[in-house]
């Protein structure tokens, strides 16, 4: 499957009259795209802000972050299909021919589900430094809710309302031409193996949180945790093939602009003919039944051996119980002498003595980490808030009495989006 | 609610009783047991499982599984949720098996791993009431499939 990625780069977003990019810039009308949005009927309202790299704006609780994208296929790949599959456009096989992407820029959804929803992006400060998003142009819609409606029903039109959003966005961009242009392929599993014979096969297990509400991840519309593991195309994701509705634990959640964008899978195709074979991209779940991480992680095992790899990396996405899962995973991998890494964080204390994962096993020899989630940090207090700050005392990351006088409040990094993700979309390092 | 959770738990007892008697003659399996400090889920499974509902902090829950455990009973889920807890959920639901014959060495291992995870871990207590229940529905939501589906 053969995929163009056309990075179309924007450098401010202006809400106006007329939804259009011009000269890098997005203009949204927010009056449409509301009306849009308020379609479903769940949702009363949205307000809609603009957050710039740099300025004092904290976002919380934030929902999920998504890049906007679209398909500019002109028939040559044989397809009819549309960003998020399954989900806003109709079931049909992406990652092939090409998608335009708004560079810079995403959309950050943030409404209160439950009390103890978390997830803060700062714009400046030393909370900038631990979230990517503070890096991008954010989009923010804040959506109200009707009166009485279920945390599932009020999680599922929030997750949509941010899918539509980008959609919407993302369409703008079709007769766009973009800045740059990034070709994956990737090969059939007899094409990958004639043509780089000399080369390891190495596949990348991507496990997904799939626990239940506010926990789960969707492929093609289908929430994972009714699937057995199973393959994807690793150009699929970039088209939106999996999307996130998990809510919970900011900072090794993985949002929807991270599976878009999931560094293991271009890392991966940058080294691919070089020195590694790039064959297989397996999607596992993360269920909270052990029957159900037995069997998951016995199919993870299962299709590598069938695969004939001879690598393989694994991401976590979460802490607490998928720890299980992921050493299972990696247990039965290298039981079939084959070697694995993983990628996941750490939940070691704030001082960062205690053991980092709820399971271990000697088989986990290498091991890549984003970091001690249980670091404490001060964020300092912003000039704006979007969304509330109501509940940062109760987010996991935050503690009780955790607002100082000087409005400055003390959170553990986990409380940041994406401070310590375990595709490794982060910015912290040892070097 | 102290109360109404003993006497939710009698019922669920009473009906386990019945159930277990009807599984164990159609030669299926024994009716697993609920261990929770959560009441919501104590009342949702109350039909399906024997809920053995006690008002006691995550750690009390968790040695109590260990007891459990270390008798005979294998963890049929795992004790530590993900993402919510265990930093700021005082709530934790557990599946167990019906006792068996022999300890399972697994399921030691994990409520062991699970122990050593709370020990380290700052539960906020004096929640809002609205969060607390919150906490409660996520905590039910996680055991929310069939509770009956898996052999032991």
């Amino acid at each position: 499957m053969k995929l163009t990625i056309g990075n179309i780069r924007i450098t401010d977003i202006v809400l106006g009259e007329q939804s259009k990019v011009e000269n890098s810039t997005l203009f949204v009308n927010s009056k449409e795209l509301e009306a849009l949005l308020l379609e479903d009927g769940n949702i009363v309202s949205v307000c809609f802000d603009v957050a710039k790299p740099g300025e004092s704006t904290r976002i919380t609780p934030v929902k999920d972050v998504i890049e906007p994208r679209t398909k500019v296929c002109d028939g040559d790949c044989n397809c009819d299909c549309g960003i998020f599959p399954g989900v806003v456009s109709k079931v049909g096989t992406v990652g092939k021919g090409k998608t335009h992407v708004l560079k810079g820029m995403a959309v950050v959804t943030t409404g209160k589900i439950v009390g103890f929803q978390e997830g803060i992006i700062d714009m400046s400060g030393i909370g900038a430094e631990y979230t990517p998003f503070s890096q991008t142009i954010n989009l923010v819609l804040d959506f109200v809710p009707r009166d009485g409606l279920a945390a599932h029903d009020y999680e599922r039109s929030l997750r949509l309302a941010g899918l539509k959003a980008a959609n919407y966005l993302g369409d703008l961009a079709k007769n766009i031409k973009p800045d740059e242009e990034i070709v994956y392929e990737f090969l059939s599993m007899a094409e990958g193996a004639k043509k780089y014979p000399n080369l390891p096969r190495v596949g990348y297990v991507q496990m997904l949180q799939s626990q239940g509400l506010l926990h789960d991840t969707y492929v093609y519309g289908v929430d994972m945790k009714q699937s057995l593991t199973t393959m994807i195309s690793p150009t699929e994701v970039f088209d939106g093939a999996i999307i996130s509705g998990n809510c919970v634990s900011a900072c090794d959640k993985n949002t929807t602009y991270h599976h878009q964008n999931n560094p293991v899978v271009t890392d991966l195709f940058a080294r691919h003919g070089k020195d590694l074979n790039f064959m297989a991209m397996i999607i596992t779940n993360e269920n909270v039944y052990l029957a159900d991480k037995e069997r998951s992680s016995d199919w993870t095992a299962k299709l590598v051996e069938m695969l004939g790899l001879d690598g393989v990396i694994i991401s976590q996405e979460g802490f607490g119980n998928p720890d299980t899962d992921l050493i299972m995973n990696c247990k039965k991998i290298e039981a079939l002498g084959v070697p694995t890494v993983i990628i996941t964080d750490e939940y070691a204390g704030r001082d960062g003595t205690s053991q980092s994962l709820a399971d271990v096993d000697v088989s986990a020899n290498a091991v890549v980490t984003g970091g001690n989630a249980n670091e404490v940090i001060t964020l300092p207090k912003m000039n704006k808030i979007i969304g509330t700050q109501e509940y940062v005392d109760v987010i996991a990351g935050g503690f009780e009495n955790n607002v100082q006088p000087d409005g400055s409040i003390v959170v553990e990094i986990q409380a940041i989006i994406g401070a310590t993700n375990e595709m490794g979309f982060n910015k912290m390092s040892a070097r | 609610m102290r109360r109404e959770s003993l006497r939710l738990s009698d019922r669920a007892k009473a009906g386990s009783f019945v159930l277990s008697f009807f599984i164990t003659e159609m030669g299926v399996a024994a009716i697993n047991k609920l261990l929770t400090n959560n009441f919501m889920a104590a009342q949702r499974f109350a039909n399906s499982l024997d809920v053995d509902f006690r008002d006691l902090p995550p750690m009390d829950i968790l040695k109590a599984a260990r007891d459990l455990v270390h008798l005979g009973h294998k963890l049929l889920t795992h004790p530590v949720t993900s993402g919510t807890a265990p930093q700021g959920s005082p709530y934790v639901s557990i599946i167990i098996s019906a006792e068996g014959a022999t300890t399972d060495f697994d399921s030691v291992s994990i409520i062991e791993s699970a122990i050593a995870v709370y020990t380290k871990t700052k539960i906020i207590h004096q929640l809002p009431e609205n969060i607390a229940k919150d906490f409660m529905l996520i905590d039910c939501e996680m055991l929310a499939k069939d509770t009956q589906i898996y052999k032991t």
